[in-house]
């Protein structure tokens, strides 16, 4: 073999296994884990709901507050049940990493707390717009109760929910049944019962919810 | 095409046993490959924006959503691909060709890597407090190869004060 035979077959055997490598790690890297592929529950009593219960298209995040990766999606969703108010249900059912974001749990309460004052997607979405200013707090029950208080919320009855054994079962009970379905992680999406990976954009999700409808 | 130079390459006496650098040029090329699809993952991982998520197992999403992530737009992982990319090329470059130069050219970059890595671990533990598993595995490799590149630079530089002293 002369050297410039094996210099080629040095050169493109390198290449062929870069390009390899390349495109193995990019279907790792967008691929979907073993997620769990469908839903075995519908929508329950203690689910928050936007949208009209029986919708004809269900969406369901798993969800928890500190995480960055929700608040970016959250925006989106809002505009969905915006734009889809009749046809499409938005449930939130918590999923607080509580390994990794200490404030997750005590800020699934404080909305499920305002929940029971009716204004559960209202401390949601401040949640989710100030959840720089809470996340690294070492105590944010102070942050919370004054969330409570901007929304116009009895005050008094908020700081009662927000630590009592009712409201602390029904995250805790979310929380049970994401990590029964081995959920990878927040946010995760189930339309109509079935996993699906995040878009990541209001037009992605939009033509997923626009396709279930269709075949509805 | 390069009859000519191998021909003399094959005499050399007793000294080439000195530093192994077929040896050295393949650690290299294992440890940047190793550091390459780290990176390369990551990097997928940022540009496919989409689907970020948080996960149980680390901080990842803190560290690669942070602001020290990107470098007038381009993803950092991105840069440590290309880094790790160039080291690779260096190493087939010696393999092919077997001059010493473009190893000590390879070991002169870890410089790079290892102040890259430097800095980016200062960011995760000083500044966002999180840490991202993969960019702590690029700091080992990077660091690996730093290493490796300074022990290379000693010994080739003892070999060739070696060959001064009896020419």
């Amino acid at each position: 073999m002369t050297q410039s035979t094996k210099s080629i077959l040095l050169w493109g055997t390198v290449i062929l296994g870069t390009i390899g490598l390349v495109w193995l790690l990019a279907s790792l890297g967008s691929g979907s884990t073993d997620s769990p592929q469908s839903l075995s529950d519908g929508i329950t009593d203690t689910d928050q709901v936007k949208g009209t219960r029986n919708a004809q298209v269900t969406l369901v995040e798993y969800s928890d507050f500190q995480c960055p990766a929700c608040s970016t999606v959250y925006p989106l969703l809002k505009q969905l049940s915006q734009e889809f108010p009749d046809t499409l249900a938005v449930v939130y059912r918590h999923y607080p990493l509580r390994s990794i974001h200490p404030n997750a749990q005590l800020s699934a309460q404080a909305a499920e707390a305002a929940g029971l004052q009716n204004n559960f997607w209202e401390m949601h979405d401040v949640l989710f717009n100030t959840q720089s200013q809470w996340s690294s707090l070492l105590n944010p029950t102070d942050f919370f109760v004054q969330l409570a208080t901007s929304l116009g919320l009895n005050t008094e009855q908020f700081k009662t929910d927000l630590t009592s054994s009712a409201v602390e079962a029904v995250v805790n009970d979310s929380y049970a049944r994401a990590t029964s379905m081995n959920l990878p992680g927040t946010p995760s999406f189930f339309l109509n019962g079935e996993s699906i990976q995040n878009p990541g954009s209001y037009a992605g999700f939009k033509s997923l919810i626009e396709s279930a409808l269709s075949a509805t | 095409m390069n009859t000519q130079e191998t021909t003399p390459k094959e005499q050399p006496p007793i000294k080439k046993n000195i530093v192994p650098h077929t040896l050295f040029a393949m650690i290299f090329f294992v440890v940047a490959v190793l550091g390459f699809a780290d990176s390369t993952y990551l990097a997928v991982k940022k540009l496919s924006g989409s689907p970020v998520t948080c996960t149980i197992v680390h901080g990842c999403e803190i560290v690669t959503s942070s602001v020290y992530s990107e470098i007038f737009g381009i993803p950092v992982a991105l840069l440590g691909s290309l880094f790790y990319l160039t080291l690779i090329i260096l190493a087939v470059l010696y393999f092919d060709k077997k001059k010493n130069a473009t190893l000590v050219l390879l070991a002169k970059l870890t410089w790079i890597g290892l102040f890259a890595s430097i800095y980016f671990m200062v960011v995760q533990a000083v500044i966002l407090d999180a840490y991202c598993i993969y960019c702590i595995g690029s700091a080992i490799t990077s660091s690996t190869l730093f290493v490796l590149g300074m022990v290379y630079l000693k010994k080739n530089g003892e070999r060739k004060k070696k060959e001064k002293d009896i020419i």
